[in-house]
């Protein structure tokens, strides 16, 4: 016990109070510092739902058959029809690259994998609108939505449909189009304020309650559960007549 | 288990005997030759002869341990520094049975089992340190229970706790061995024996710290402090969850045909949640640091070597770690959660080691230093553990299948 000695707590007790008070003081800020949104690239701007439907709508050339998994189709007076994948989509991802696209001469089926956006590790599946032969592909389609005529630049491939009839049966056309991707929307909003509180984000984050605004490009900043829901969600094949 | 596996379960009861059934599951899957094995294995065997002759011959014959220095390595690090590591269990417990947070629930399992074997190998470690280790039944029989120790305390904690993570993780044996009803009986104790380990927990961390209490002016005066239980109870909880995020991360990798495409999505939100806990922890961890530093009295001792070094555990594996945690946050980068879990471990062994060997008679002429064999031994007892939580990945429903019907 000859190493026993006493401290003298009153010797450095004024400095101890200030390193409590100064731990109180500091806890609060920090706790809510790491509970924050995650800080988002000045990149991302919010709009309101009305101007995201006139974004998207307005873009929408006449002729134009949207199909229910976000793809379109175009008859082009050579008797080939074109294929992309819709605004919706585009403004929802943001800038993405398409990959496993098919060549020319290879036969598709309405409902088959037409190739795939990816986003870094992130993808998505999105679906033939037509059935039939490729004719063209597009080796460089515009990669964004920002574009203003995405119609004319993203387009994936010409295909010789097989049965046109049929396959615009099942699509969207003009003022129906046009309240579909409306609805299209309000779900989008519901989807995004449902999947970031599922997975712990905050959803103040992506949709702005009041006046329900949406991120533009919202599922940039999101990880790949929430694009795998999506995907059930929006693009699923399954959902095609 | 998915239907294949209960299948193969059923069949294998119904048409052979349960003993058949083990002796079937004891035989090696995989390949044999990998890198890890080829490391792995001469160093268990040598461990093993090593601690063979330490049994035969006593410490002296292995180890650099003395009458002044009777702890060295394997229970600084052993003992001390991998029941730390091992409080990820008690953590996770806690936030998904207790404050049902059920976000956490895939890790459970995992969490548990490892708890549990860290205990058994690391704790059992402490057998090779006792001298005379046949006496280690005493606090439990009652032959001198010697209740004035507070090792009396550790020895019941460790073998309760042990029996707690091991009651945790019964359902997942039972379900191995296809017994449904013993499952069921197993669930319904989970949640007192969590309740029950989380007090033992708390308890046996900080008295882990409170055997070196009677250790003052062994202890280099910036590591001592009479504040020791306190610390490391909290730098458990970080320590824990460090643990968690990085064998995690290995185990998801090692296993990942084991795990859903949709629990490895999961995984990297956990990290997230993980890391903002520790994060949390450690800057009131921080915080006790520098109020002791000056309850103490010690700034002057900064400026020296052991002062650097001191500087060195704390701003470089408490400090950098825990705003690599936030930056983490701040930035969704599930590498740098990865960086800083593992800077946070290296942080936890220093300080371990910096109460248990190094700043242990730090001011003795002639130091000391393990010798290669215990050395050999610590490396050896980690291997073996990591093949056993191996075997029973492989077997048991540790991270196939985790849904609210079989994780409780």
């Amino acid at each position: 016990m000859n190493d026993f000695s006493h401290v003298d707590i009153f010797a450095t007790k004024g400095i101890e109070y200030l390193i409590v008070i100064g731990f109180l003081i500091l806890i609060i800020p920090f706790w809510k510092y790491l509970n924050s949104p995650v800080n988002i690239s000045p990149v991302f701007k919010f709009s309101s739902a009305k101007a995201v439907v006139n974004r998207i709508t307005s873009k929408i050339p006449q002729g134009i058959f949207l199909d229910p998994t976000h793809s379109w189709a175009f008859m082009q007076r050579s008797g080939l029809v074109r294929v992309g994948v819709d605004n919706f989509l585009l403004s929802t991802t943001g800038p993405v690259n398409y990959i496993d696209l098919h060549q020319p001469g290879e036969v598709i089926k309405r409902g088959d994998i037409m190739g795939r956006l990816m986003q870094g590790r992130k993808s998505l599946n999105v679906y033939s609108p037509v059935s039939g032969k490729i004719q063209k592909t597009n080796k460089h389609p515009d990669k964004s939505e920002q574009s203003s005529d995405i119609f004319d630049k993203s387009w994936l491939y010409a295909i010789e449909p097989e049965n046109w009839s049929r396959d615009m049966k099942n699509m969207l056309f003009a003022k129906k189009a046009e309240d579909w991707i409306k609805k299209e929307i309000d779900r989008l909003r519901d989807f995004l304020a449902f999947a970031t509180q599922k997975y712990g984000y905050n959803p103040g984050m992506v949709i702005l309650q009041e006046g329900g605004a949406i991120m533009d490009e919202a599922l940039r900043i999101m990880p790949e559960d929430i694009w795998a829901e999506f995907q059930a969600e929006f693009i699923n094949a399954n959902k095609m007549v | 288990m998915n239907s294949a596996e209960s299948i193969r379960v059923s069949t294998l009861k119904s048409k052979r005997s349960v003993g058949q059934f083990l002796l079937d599951e004891l035989k090696p899957k995989g390949k044999f030759f990998t890198p890890f094995n080829i490391i792995s294995v001469p160093i268990m065997v040598l461990g093993l002869a090593i601690i063979i002759i330490r049994f035969w011959k006593g410490l002296g014959s292995v180890t650099n341990l003395s009458q002044s220095v009777p702890w060295g390595l394997w229970i600084g690090f052993d003992v001390v520094t991998g029941v730390a590591f091992a409080g990820g269990a008690y953590v996770i417990t806690f936030m998904v049975y207790i404050l049902n947070i059920k976000h956490y629930q895939p890790i459970v399992r995992v969490t548990v089992l490892n708890g549990f074997l860290a205990y058994l190998f690391y704790a059992g470690a402490l057998l090779l340190d006792l001298g005379r280790p046949w006496n280690v039944i005493n606090p439990i029989i009652g032959n001198s229970f010697g209740t004035s120790s507070v090792l009396f305390l550790v020895a019941w904690h460790f073998m309760l706790y042990m029996f707690a993570t091991l009651i945790e993780f019964s359902p997942a044996v039972a379900e191995w061995l296809g017994m449904k009803r013993v499952r069921k009986i197993l669930n319904s104790l989970t949640i007192g024996a969590v309740i029950f380990g989380i007090t033992l927990s708390t308890l046996h961390q900080s008295g882990l710290g409170a055997l070196y209490l009677m250790a003052k002016g062994k202890i280099h005066p910036l590591w001592y402090t009479e504040f020791i239980p306190i610390l490391f109870f909290v730098s458990s909880i970080f320590a824990g969850l460090s643990m968690v995020i990085f064998e995690g991360s290995i185990t998801y990798r090692v296993f990942s045909h084991k795990v859903s495409a949709d629990e490895h999505k999961k995984h990297d939100n956990l990290l997230f949640g993980l890391a903002k806990i520790c994060a949390g922890t450690m800057f009131a961890y921080l915080f006790m640091k520098l109020l002791i530093l000056v309850h103490d009295q010690h700034l002057a001792l900064l400026t020296s070597g052991y002062g650097y070094w001191y500087i060195i555990e704390v701003v470089g594996f408490v400090l950098l770690p825990m705003i690599l945690f936030v930056q983490s946050l701040k930035t969704r980068n599930v590498v740098i959660v990865k960086i800083a879990s593992l800077l946070t471990l290296i942080g936890i062994i220093l300080n371990r080691l910096n109460v248990t060997v190094i700043g242990f008679h730090w001011d003795a002429v002639v130091r000391y230093v393990p010798t290669w064999m215990e050395i050999v031994v610590t490396l050896a007892i980690i291997f073996i553990e990591i093949w056993v939580f191996r075997w029973i990945v492989h077997r048991m429903p540790v991270l196939d299948k985790v849904s609210s019907s079989n994780s409780r």
